[in-house]
């Protein structure tokens, strides 16, 4: 029902109804949310990649073609989006990631309750994942796409979709593994 | 998603836990940014021409229903009751979609004489209305709020679904016919179809009646003459009403609505049969547009007048492919009394537009018919320059005949 429900709201918007751009962004915000702050360094950039992934996909009303997942379109189109604003920042200097990393992690609640810490602990280990890893990790997990589709939208194999995933968590099984924590 | 193992489920909540800085301001920012950039993007073409193509669609359903008729020498299926049984109905109310799947209720009333609607309002799903008062027809568009007007009826029946309508259709001889019986209602159906090249671009359609109410209850048009694709209009429903109900054709448009001239767009499929013979139409080098309008009117009338119909295919290209039985009951009106008797004037252009071709211009017309009744009419003029010389043929008319009362 939800992809029919986007296949009517996508034709809504292209007809220039704001109430379809609207709903599509209410009913997918969470999920973007999710993938932005997983995938970017600073998740400071969260709202600034958000921004201009709806946008630009507001501005494509009246001609956007919807094949397949709205839901996994949109997830591309905020790692596409996270993987230039990381690769920016990463040419500002080594130095500025890790400051903004940190200050993230200080405005964040005290890792006072195991929960917590061990999400610092899996958002250090994914920041040391090469990128095409830490994407197919973070798109299958947080916006649950199957990897068939991760494949198809960005172009590579079902197997290569797959091999990325184990080696990313094989990274964090091991970081975890290291501070003590066992899965 | 497969079956996730514990090692994923850990690390997918620790995902889950990573909290973007985000608040109610932030969800404004980029849901504002976005709603303005619906506004100003370009909505999809198919769409925009919803409306025009059902407007269309609507005024030439005088062809249309006309072309379902002509030709008819004897039709496999009586269609004498359902004269009788639709002369009685005085307005009808359609549903219909379109090709991009925009649903609209149509709501028209017949005029007194029962010849053609008079007035007519279809709204549409996606917030679009067009209205037909007085003569003028109305196009809204909810996204920029503007309400296009034509200075014509150019949406509506004429024939009214009614006994010329039928008689039209009687006379078809290249329509089909079909039996069929609705399986959901166990009804029995007649499925008729057809084809034409008319003003609006070339149209194919089947049409449905309801065997035991000889009523016509669905319908289907095709933009092309082999009625292939998706149809660009179909009338799922069609209810008949003898008066219409009070305020069912009320329309409600914002009282900040712009109200602008609609532009006149020929098709480009009847652009191209416009340039191929530089033999049709008139010369009109040397002549001012006005000039070289009411020639080419004059001369197009005096074939109507004396039923020289070579002349009419000359001077108006669209209906060369036309039929003479065609002709003489679109053109001419010969069944209905209403054939042209005599010119009463050739009034100033009152509008002009251009196209690949060169400029058009449209001219009105006032006309009597051999019953003594009085008729306006705008007719289109389309200037040309093939073989290095410039003429004009006659297009077709703008809107809809309207009787002086």
């Amino acid at each position: 029902m939800s992809i029919i429900e986007d296949r009517i709201l996508v034709w809504r918007l292209n007809a220039g109804d704001s109430g379809a751009m609207r709903r599509i962004y209410e009913k997918h915000r969470t999920c973007l949310m999710r993938v932005a702050s997983a995938l970017l360094n600073d998740r400071s950039q969260v709202e600034d990649v958000l921004h201009d992934v709806i946008v630009g996909f507001a501005e494509t009303a009246g001609r956007f073609e919807l094949k397949g997942s709205l839901r996994a379109f949109l997830s591309i189109c905020v790692a596409n989006r996270a993987r230039d604003v990381n690769r920016s920042v990463r040419r500002r200097g080594a130095e500025c990631v890790e400051e903004a990393g940190l200050a993230s992690r200080q405005a964040g609640p005290e890792a006072e309750t195991m929960r917590l810490e061990l999400a610092t602990i899996i958002e250090d280990a994914m920041a040391q994942l090469p990128g095409e890893q830490r994407e197919v990790v973070v798109l299958h997990l947080v916006g649950e796409l199957p990897f068939r589709q991760i494949a198809r939208l960005r172009d590579i194999s079902i197997n290569t979709a797959m091999s990325r995933y184990r080696y990313g968590l094989e990274k964090i099984r091991t970081a975890l593994e290291g501070v003590g924590c066992h899965a | 998603m497969h079956e996730l193992s514990e090692m994923e489920r850990t690390v997918k909540n620790g995902l889950l836990q990573l909290e973007a800085p985000w608040d109610a301001a932030a969800d404004a920012r980029v849901l504002d940014a976005a709603l303005a950039a619906v506004r100003v993007a370009k909505p999809r073409p198919a769409l925009r021409s919803g409306i025009a193509r059902w407007a269309a669609a609507a005024a030439c359903a005088v062809v249309l229903v006309v072309a379902i008729a002509h030709r008819t020498a004897r039709p496999v299926w009586a269609l004498e009751p359902v004269i009788e049984a639709m002369g009685k109905y005085k307005a009808c109310n359609l549903t219909m979609i379109d090709q991009t799947g925009v649903a609209y209720d149509l709501w028209a009333k017949a005029e007194p004489s029962g010849e053609l609607s008079s007035e007519l309002t279809m709204r549409g799903g996606n917030g679009s209305a067009i209205w037909v008062r007085e003569g003028r027809t109305y196009y809204y568009d909810p996204r920029s709020s503007t309400v296009e007007v034509d200075d014509a009826k150019t949406a509506g029946f004429s024939p009214w679904l009614g006994p010329e309508l039928m008689k039209m259709i009687a006379k078809a001889n290249d329509a089909r016919t079909a039996y069929a019986t609705d399986p959901a209602t166990g009804r029995d159906l007649v499925v008729m179809t057809g084809n034409l090249a008319t003003a609006a671009g070339p149209i194919s359609w089947s049409i449905e009646f309801d065997k035991e109410s000889k009523l016509p209850v669905a319908f289907k048009q095709w933009a092309n003459l082999k009625r292939s694709g998706a149809p660009a209009l179909s009338i799922l429903r069609i209810v008949y009403y003898q008066e219409a109900p009070k305020g069912a054709l009320t329309v409600d448009v914002p009282a900040n609505a712009i109200y602008v001239p609609k532009p006149i767009i020929l098709p480009e499929a009847n652009l191209a049969l416009l340039d191929r013979n530089p033999n049709q139409g008139v010369p009109a080098d040397g002549l001012t547009r006005e000039q070289a309008a009411r020639e080419i009117l004059e001369r197009v009338y005096r074939a109507a007048i004396e039923g020289d119909l070579p002349a009419i295919r000359r001077l108006c290209p669209l209906t060369a492919s036309w039929s003479d039985e065609l002709l003489r009951m679109v053109i001419l009106h010969e069944e209905e009394g209403k054939r042209v008797a005599a010119v009463v004037s050739i009034g100033a252009i009152v509008r002009e537009g251009s196209n690949r071709l060169g400029t058009f211009v449209v001219a009105p017309v006032r006309l009597r018919s051999r019953d003594g009744r009085l008729w306006d009419e705008k007719q289109i003029v389309q200037f040309r320059s093939t073989g290095g010389r410039e003429s004009c043929v006659v297009y077709g008319p703008y809107g809809m005949l309207s009787e002086v009362k």
